[in-house]
């Protein structure tokens, strides 16, 4: 029989029963200190008892893992969201900011942003006028830190001559259709690159883009991701920036190399609209020559097309497009020529864009067939896309094979 | 189809969409057995059967709802639906042929000039948007014809809308406000 009450402490234990259970009750504080055949009591009941699994803190304290990734999602999305509204505020107020600006503050590529922003503006009807590259070029020259103060002497470059370089670059691309369709800013980026080279190339043509960006104090993560792009673009205007360099008159037709040609750049652009007729004429006449020599040797096209691509390489080979240079066989120019319309702007021009020089083949269907709609349908046809009891049996008996194989 | 003045422009159907009802329940692993040319793709809860001679592709659903795509026009696409159908119909399935719509054409034209798309955007405001970091092109909704234009500086325009009809009204409508913007050589 006990005496003490575990819980409280005192002795005044009283027997009471309950329901005809026999209980030994404590007076003061009302626990039940042992009941029937049972001896534990309440503290000892509440310890000793398993824990269930909704009860414990390690579920309070860890969250699921889909509630781990959920948070960070909408937690990204706010970000963006924000950068949206920034973005939308900037462009409104005239202050053209790139979205991959944003997007690089952010940590977020263009294609997330870009699609949260179209959704926004849609949902808010906000009607934002469009910025060109040119807009944005101001402000990303100024961006660079290579003042004099900032750099050495042979790096420095007030920002008004960066621009202004910059900007004819940027003109030249954009008849080059080195602009249009592409990211703003990996082009920028290359064009003051280069911009930067060619105002005193003879120290700044040793170093390389990333070797500027460190110069310039460009953040990594502005260039870093998009540096492919960079060196894409780099190589289209070098490129374009050669083809207009071999017209230069005091070169005397002597070779000029993507990897040489910036020196040359400040010559180029001072006369880019000169060099740029005479290398149109040039172009022309190319073509003219070619049709000329298709017409008069028709019967021997083989030997014929071999002496040509030879002879025309010798002579002027960097004036014709990279895509007729390779291309050996006339009638094949003339059939990717036949997909465009008679009078396509893309016949004349000496700059074309990718779209145009690389064109897809059309899919070369049956001739187009009236079709009514109501035509018959002859059964042997329908009889070619089912399988017959054979091959079904066929089809099964492999099936099973590969399952006992797997 | 020409526009008003005397250019003739060559739109290029090269895709039409079209749904129709088998109106019974279509067991999918029968058809993926008993057909050739068809994938059987349980995860998505379909079958893709591709026809040759309108070269179409459709997708099955159990429901005996179909979509086919690949059409060139209107009219192959209804062919290429009752081949279908009826090839259906010969594997085993009590096939009605109904509610043949065509949902959706997509055409493309070139056009024989460049243009300028921030003045076309900035001539069209609220209906036509540019964003050139997100799409190349400028997209313009022709909310009437239901139909979408998206144009690209190299003038090339992609069309796409209910039925062809609209397709060729939305290029004739928006013919004059490309040719204002073109850009033409100095």
């Amino acid at each position: 029989m006990p005496s003490s009450c575990p819980e409280c402490g005192s002795s005044n234990v009283v027997e009471d029963d309950l329901y005809s259970q026999r209980q030994w009750v404590c007076v003061d504080c009302g626990s039940v200190v042992s009941e029937g055949h049972l001896t534990t009591t309440v503290s000892d009941e509440t310890q000793g008892r398993a824990v269930p699994y909704h009860a414990s803190t390690e579920v309070l304290k860890k969250p699921c893992r889909n509630l781990i990734a959920g948070f960070s999602r909408v937690r990204a999305l706010c970000q963006i969201l924000g950068g949206c509204c920034v973005l939308s505020v900037c462009r409104q107020c005239n202050w053209p900011v790139a979205m991959g600006t944003i997007g690089y503050l952010l940590g977020v590529d263009n294609a997330t942003l870009g699609t949260v922003y179209r959704e926004f503006t849609k949902a808010l009807n906000i009607e934002i006028s469009t910025i060109g590259i040119m807009d944005m070029l101001e402000s990303f020259c100024y961006d660079f830190k290579l003042g004099p103060q900032q750099v050495e002497e042979v790096f420095a470059e007030p920002p008004q001559r960066l621009v202004d370089r910059t900007s004819a670059l940027i003109e030249l691309a954009a008849d080059a259709w080195i602009v249009t369709g592409r990211q703003p800013l990996p082009l920028l980026f290359a064009a003051v690159y280069l911009a930067w080279q060619s105002l005193n190339p003879t120290v700044r043509m040793k170093y390389t883009f990333v070797k500027f960006c460190k110069i310039g104090k460009a953040p990594e993560q502005s260039w870093h991701r998009s540096r492919d792009s960079v060196v894409k673009r780099l190589k289209e205007l070098r490129d374009v920036l050669c083809k207009l360099g071999r017209e230069l008159p005091w070169l005397r037709g002597g070779t000029v190399e993507p990897n040489t040609v910036v020196p040359l750049v400040d010559d180029i652009l001072k006369n880019h609209r000169a060099l740029l007729l005479r290398a149109v004429r040039n172009y022309e006449q190319q073509l003219q020559n070619e049709s000329q020599t298709a017409q008069t040797t028709e019967c021997d096209n083989e030997l014929s097309d071999s002496n040509r691509s030879e002879s025309h390489s010798s002579t002027t080979p960097e004036l014709m497009d990279p895509d007729q240079a390779g291309c050996e066989n006339p009638a094949d120019k003339q059939a990717t020529d036949c997909q465009l319309p008679p009078d396509h702007w893309s016949k004349r021009h000496l700059f074309l864009p990718p779209c145009v020089k690389n064109r897809k083949r059309q899919r070369v269907d049956a001739p187009q067939l009236e079709v009514t709609g109501d035509e018959e349908i002859s059964d042997s046809e329908i009889e070619s896309y089912i399988r017959s009891q054979d091959e079904i049996e066929m089809y099964l008996k492999v099936q099973k094979e590969l399952k006992k194989m797997a | 189809m020409e526009p008003s003045n005397d250019v003739a422009l060559d739109i290029i159907i090269t895709n039409v969409v079209s749904v129709f009802r088998t109106r019974c329940h279509l067991n999918l692993h029968t058809i993926g057995l008993e057909g050739s040319n068809v994938i059987y793709k349980p995860e998505m809860g379909k079958v893709l059967m591709k026809l040759r001679k309108p070269r179409i592709t459709a997708s099955i659903w159990s429901s005996g709802k179909i979509i086919c795509t690949g059409a060139t026009s209107e009219e192959e696409a209804k062919l290429g639906a009752r081949r279908l159908a009826r090839c259906l119909q010969k594997i085993g399935f009590k096939v009605r042929f109904s509610d043949f719509k065509v949902v959706n054409v997509l055409a493309v034209c070139s056009l024989p000039f460049q243009i300028r798309l921030i003045e076309f955007t900035k001539n069209n405001r609220p209906i036509a948007s540019y964003e050139p970091e997100i799409h190349p092109a400028a997209s313009y909704r022709i909310k009437n014809l239901r139909s979408t234009v998206q144009v690209f500086s190299t003038g090339s325009i992609t069309v796409t809308g209910p039925n062809v009809q609209s397709v060729a009204s939305a290029v004739e409508q928006i013919y004059p406000l490309l040719f204002e913007c073109q850009k033409t050589r100095s």
